[in-house]
């Protein structure tokens, strides 16, 4: 009965989105993503932008700096400018939700990358990098890195961004078992490299003994990488998570211990080439939700990895 | 969810905190109740301020455990069958005892069974593991005791739990954590693991494919001492 049920809620959902769309004649995609200032994102919006030409369609790349007012203008645009659909990464899983519907009533398909928004159907897909089981990789090689104890500061993401709280989340699930880890600092650096620099140095000020960062993306990864090699502290571990080709370098050099992956450049291209399918069929013909799990890179396939893509 | 229709009226009081699948049903077995009104979008929905995050995994796991147990007893397939499956054909294994991976890049993986001899025990590391040496498996099968156990292989091998039916990947996390709580806290009660060296042992888990991390790698769910 479970599975019928199901397969009942499903077409349901199917017959809903496919209703909306009126396979618009313009052949415009709009991309919008956090700020391009984070390679990460610079490279979602590069690799949509490509695989979109490479469709045939026109594109409009916009940043919205995690700022919801903008996100909601810039959702404004794409109507005014009867944008055939938008592949977005969000500004909050929660405050997106009107913008993405906003989109949806003036028939404009979204289809949204790497953060997932707290509500079903509104957008016709959501592929989300499974940020938890990627934090949980990098909580895995941090706890062993640090031989199961001592002390560690955590540098967390911006708080309006879901997926700080889910890394924060998934490294917690893993180094809270641990009764010979303990948190001596945490605090938030908004995801930035300079302000992970400063916060680390005061972190340092206030906890010399400190053995261990981790750190919600690889920029405050960065920076909390160059605090401590300006305080000679060059042997406390350091973890990171995105993937970016500067982390890259430093676990190569030995500043950086891991990273997770996110396979940004991938998430990104399968948006667009679901958005080109559901515009030309009506279907993407996947589930609205989809995973895509992270790697860890460590030392053993730092050497792989180059622009979020690991090479085989 | 137990003989929904007599507790009809009790159902909407729970509901912010059930899977959504969960709910669906519930709807429609409402829908099936004269004089019951159904509420409109009635599932799990964090954007509306009325039903705040209420998911409580620890009490969704207990409710769902004895279908978890129940599944693991008729369901498991004996770990040598998988392995050599795996060996022979691993996309005709994976179909024939495996779940598929909740996302892009995950590992099938494997609800199973097995006995052997405990050959290690290691509790250095939080990480607590057996170490067992089966008939008809060459490789040491290494079993999760904790109480640090990584991985989500024991949520995965359920079929079913969807990620598609959960709210987000915090509720589908937490239920994996959960069960992982439960099933450890229930193999470590009691029970010295250093005086199991050289005894045989009978357990079921849930085990990803090997091919992942190279190690045949169990979570339990059931594990007894036999003569014990």
């Amino acid at each position: 009965m479970y599975n019928k049920m199901k397969f009942a809620a499903f077409a349901l959902g199917i017959a809903c989105v496919g209703a909306s769309p009126a396979l618009a004649a313009n052949k415009l995609i709009v991309v919008i993503t956090p700020s391009h200032d984070n390679p990460f994102f610079a490279t979602e919006a590069d690799a949509a932008t490509a695989k979109a030409k490479a469709l045939g369609y026109d594109v409009l790349s916009l940043a919205h700096d995690d700022d919801a007012d903008k996100q909601n203008q810039e959702i404004d645009t794409a109507i005014a400018r009867k944008a055939a659909a938008i592949i977005l990464d969000n500004a909050g899983a929660d405050v997106s939700v009107a913008a993405v519907a906003k989109a949806k009533a003036a028939g404009i398909p979204s289809f949204l990358i790497d953060r997932e928004i707290n509500k079903s159907g509104v957008a016709v897909t959501q592929i989300v990098s499974n940020n938890y089981q990627g934090a949980t990789l990098g909580g895995q090689k941090f706890a062993e890195a640090m031989g199961e104890s001592g002390e560690y500061a955590e540098l967390t993401g911006k708080p309006s961004d879901t997926n700080a709280g889910v890394r924060s989340k998934g490294y917690h699930d893993v180094l809270d078992q641990f009764s010979g880890l303990k948190m001596v600092a945490q605090q938030s650096a908004d995801w930035s490299q300079t302000e992970a620099y400063s916060k680390m140095e005061s972190i340092l000020q206030a906890q010399p003994n400190i053995k261990g960062v981790i750190a919600g993306n690889d920029t405050m990864a960065m920076g909390a990488s160059a605090a401590l090699q300006a305080a000679g502290k060059k042997s406390v571990i350091v973890v990171g998570f995105d993937g970016s080709n500067d982390v890259r370098d430093a676990i190569e050099q030995g500043k950086i211990v891991a990273t997770s992956l996110q396979p940004a450049f991938e998430i990104a291209q399968m948006a667009v080439a679901e958005a080109d399918q559901f515009l030309k069929t009506g279907s993407t013909g996947k589930p609205e939700k989809q995973l895509i799990n992270c790697v860890l890179i460590t030392k053993a396939n730092a050497d792989k990895l180059n622009n979020f893509t690991l090479s085989p | 969810m137990r003989n929904p229709t007599s507790h009809g009226m009790r159902i909407s009081a729970h509901a912010a905190s059930l899977p959504r699948r969960d709910m669906l049903i519930m709807g429609s077995l409402l829908a099936l109740l004269p004089g019951c009104k159904i509420v409109r979008n009635g599932v799990a929905d964090k954007t509306d301020p009325q039903k705040p995050d209420t998911f409580d995994a620890n009490a969704y796991v207990d409710s769902l455990w004895p279908k978890v147990s129940t599944f693991f007893q008729a369901q498991a397939h004996d770990l040598s069958t998988v392995l050599a499956g795996l060996a022979k054909d691993a996309d005709a294994a994976d179909k024939a005892y495996g779940q598929p991976p909740a996302a892009d890049g995950g590992a099938w993986t494997f609800a199973v069974k097995g006995q052997g001899r405990v050959t290690q025990s290691d509790s250095k590391s939080a990480r607590g593991t057996l170490t067992l040496a089966l008939p008809n498996v060459s490789s040491p099968v290494i079993l999760q005791v904790g109480p640090v156990v990584f991985g989500s292989a024991i949520r995965d091998c359920l079929p079913f739990l969807d990620f598609a039916t959960f709210v987000n990947q915090i509720e589908y996390a937490e239920v994996s954590h959960a069960l992982n709580a439960k099933a450890i806290a229930d193999i470590r009660h009691g029970v010295d693991f250093g005086a199991l060296v050289g005894k045989t042992v009978t357990f079921s888990g849930g085990m990803a494919d090997p091919a992942a991390s190279g190690e045949t790698d169990v979570t339990p769910v059931t594990l007894v001492v036999s003569g014990a």
